[in-house]
């Protein structure tokens, strides 16, 4: 097994106080290796940007870390002042976000942006930092990299935009690159080519990358580990052929029967799962996603149901995929 | 870029035209007759013609404006009735003290005001914050001249620490910049409040871009997301403000001129308007207007620079 980037251990978040608290994550424990792409899947509100900012160490100043720990390497940064997390955000943690029309600053250049994601660098100078600018923009498969670096975010479309993001993100040579939803503001194809752009990476950097989507094909796609999130808690966890072929979670499962890609033939309703998810402002007294799971028992409504690690790496939360094992 | 600065220099020359017009026609209806106002009660008949005649003012008011506009297009503003020197000069005079004192003004605003407004940006909704919009509010309400005289009893005759009188000696830059001090700050203080409170709003929605959080993301130090990528769109919306205001801006000038006894165009024109004098009434206003004009397309200018998008859509 490869060395480990960084883990989240027993992590709760909580936004604001009670009784208008909002559990946002709770008691969830991840690990995430060099070499590999985790997926992280989920609804809105599943606490999935939550845990990316947590490891980024970006936690709104709301959100309070009530319980666990948050290791990058072997540093824990919960609860570190805003200075020392300062040093770990684009040196061992970099960040792409959803949006890459508003992601860079319509005002500064994108060689200026480049040049401030290497800022630590400095000292190497000006032109050594262009020319590895220019280096890392051919490597994102920007054409013409030299070109890009006098033009402004606004001349430039999504896609580019979403590359020169990545290049930012790889400049500070991050142990941990989290890709929070970055294709879902691109059409299709340029989203092939940001997953194929995410692949070649996977190999080429010395770290991990976290992969945040709720779309189920690009997970399939790229990740090496999938981790299926709902209203704050981790589900299930597994490699990314279990979790597709044989996911132990109800919800997993539901969700993959969602996924317009698996429909064969006509269908005249796309499925969904009924309910909604909830907002945990109590911690729950059941399984969390009882209400809306078609094999709940009193068990599941009553007690509720514990991490249960069935391999190194796979695991599930659910009281009847324990009991079926 | 150079379509667009040539637009708005037309649209300057616009505004200035129709100024031009409406001060005209004010100058008009100011009740009294120029002519027997120079010559007297007593003059002759033959005396009124000739210099009714000579002043144009025999001719219907259409040909009156069409000359004006000519000899204002080829430089010459008229005679100071007093002086007899050209208006053209007499106003140019005037210009740069005014000028210096507007510009140190807008100084003084901007160095307290935008610091003071990004200060609660970054702490929006505390007591810090809260305490400075009371006193921003409170600049906001004091009118300039009555501060202006504060300012001189309590540093200049009080403490003696700047000087009570005028512009400062001819050629001593440090003189006249020693002299600007006080003068400019008792224009700018009003504008800290404004701006203080412009800049808050603009920051606080700025802070939250998602810009921003690429830059916190890259783990830059705070200052640089707070000026490299925070303020400078932040800052649109003041230079807007400022552009706009440069009228008002200009009439703390004129007021606090007269506090300080300071040359300039306030005391100018107000000195000429009480004697009657009207070309340099007409000059110093007409100054007035243009150096309004020209301030729009300088704040329209200043914002093409600080955001480029701006650059692309002219």
């Amino acid at each position: 097994m490869s060395r480990d980037v960084a883990s989240i251990e027993g992590l709760s978040v909580a936004f604001g106080r009670p009784p208008t608290q909002v559990l946002a994550l709770r008691s969830v424990s991840l690990t995430l290796r060099a070499g590999q792409i985790t997926g992280i899947v989920g609804e809105s509100g599943s606490g999935k940007s939550t845990l990316a900012l947590a490891l980024i160490g970006l936690l709104p100043q709301a959100a309070r870390v009530t319980e666990g720990a948050i290791r990058i390497g072997n540093q824990n940064i919960a609860g570190l002042p805003e200075a020392r997390l300062r040093a770990i955000r684009g040196a061992r943690v970099s960040m792409v976000f959803q949006d890459p029309m508003t992601a860079l600053s319509p005002s500064r250049t994108i060689g200026g942006h480049l040049l401030d994601a290497q800022h630590r660098d400095r000292a190497s100078g000006r032109s050594a930092l262009r020319t590895r600018a220019i280096e890392v923009l051919r490597k994102v498969g920007v054409p013409d990299p030299a070109a890009q670096l006098d033009r402004y975010p606004h001349q430039l479309s999504g896609g580019m935009r979403q590359r020169v993001a990545i290049a930012m993100a790889l400049l500070g040579r991050p142990e941990l690159l989290i890709a929070d939803e970055i294709t879902t503001a691109l059409d299709v194809t340029l989203e092939a080519q940001i997953l194929h752009l995410l692949r070649e990476l996977r190999s080429e950097i010395d770290g991990a990358i976290l992969f945040i989507s709720h779309n189920l094909g690009a997970i399939a796609e790229i990740c090496d580990q999938v981790a299926v999130f709902y209203a704050g808690e981790l589900v299930e966890e597994g490699p990314v052929r279990d979790i597709f072929h044989s996911p132990l979670h109800p919800y997993t499962r539901a969700l993959r029967d969602c996924d317009p890609a698996r429909i064969e033939g006509a269908a005249r309703h796309l499925p969904s799962i009924p309910g909604e998810t909830p907002v945990v402002r109590a911690p729950p007294t059941g399984c969390i996603f009882a209400p809306r799971c078609s094999l709940a028992t009193e068990l599941c409504r009553t007690k509720v149901p514990v991490w249960a690690a069935i391999a190194e790496g796979r695991g599930v939360r659910c009281h009847l995929a324990v009991s079926k094992t | 870029m150079i379509g667009y600065v040539v637009q708005r220099i037309l649209l300057s020359l616009l505004i200035s035209a129709v100024a031009m017009v409406a001060l005209f026609a004010m100058v008009r209806m100011i009740p009294g007759d120029p002519v027997t106002l120079m010559l007297g009660a007593r003059a002759t008949p033959e005396a009124i013609a000739r210099l009714n005649a000579q002043m144009g003012l025999d001719q219907p008011v259409i040909t009156q404006i069409g000359l004006w506009f000519s000899r204002i297009f080829s430089g010459d503003l008229g005679v100071d009735i007093w002086s007899q020197r050209p208006v053209v000069d007499v106003v140019l005079e005037a210009l740069p003290p005014t000028l210096a004192l507007t510009l140190a003004g807008i100084g003084w605003a901007a160095a307290l005001g935008i610091p003071l407004g990004c200060y609660s940006a970054l702490r929006p909704g505390t007591f810090t914050d809260q305490a400075l919009s009371v006193v921003s509010v409170g600049a906001i309400s004091i009118p300039p001249f009555v501060l202006a005289i504060y300012c001189l009893l309590f540093f200049s005759v009080r403490l003696g620490w700047f000087p009570v009188l005028g512009a400062g000696e001819d050629g001593d830059l440090a003189d006249q910049i020693w002299h600007l001090v006080l003068p400019a700050f008792a224009v700018g203080l009003g504008w800290v409040g404004y701006l203080a409170r412009l800049v808050r709003g603009s920051m606080i929605e700025a802070m939250g871009e998602n810009h921003v959080r690429t830059a916190r993301a890259m783990g830059l130090p705070p200052h640089r997301i707070v000026v490299t990528y925070a303020l400078r769109l932040a800052i649109v919306p003041t230079v807007t403000m400022l552009g706009i205001s440069i009228g008002g801006l200009l009439s703390s000038a004129v007021l606090v001129e007269n506090v300080f006894s300071r040359p300039g165009l306030g005391t100018l024109i107000a000195d000429a308007a009480q004697g009657r004098n009207y070309p340099v009434v007409q000059g110093g206003v007409l100054a007035a207007v243009l150096l309004f004009a020209i301030a729009m397309p300088i704040s329209d200018l200043v914002i093409a620079w600080l955001d480029p998008r701006v650059r692309k859509s002219l």
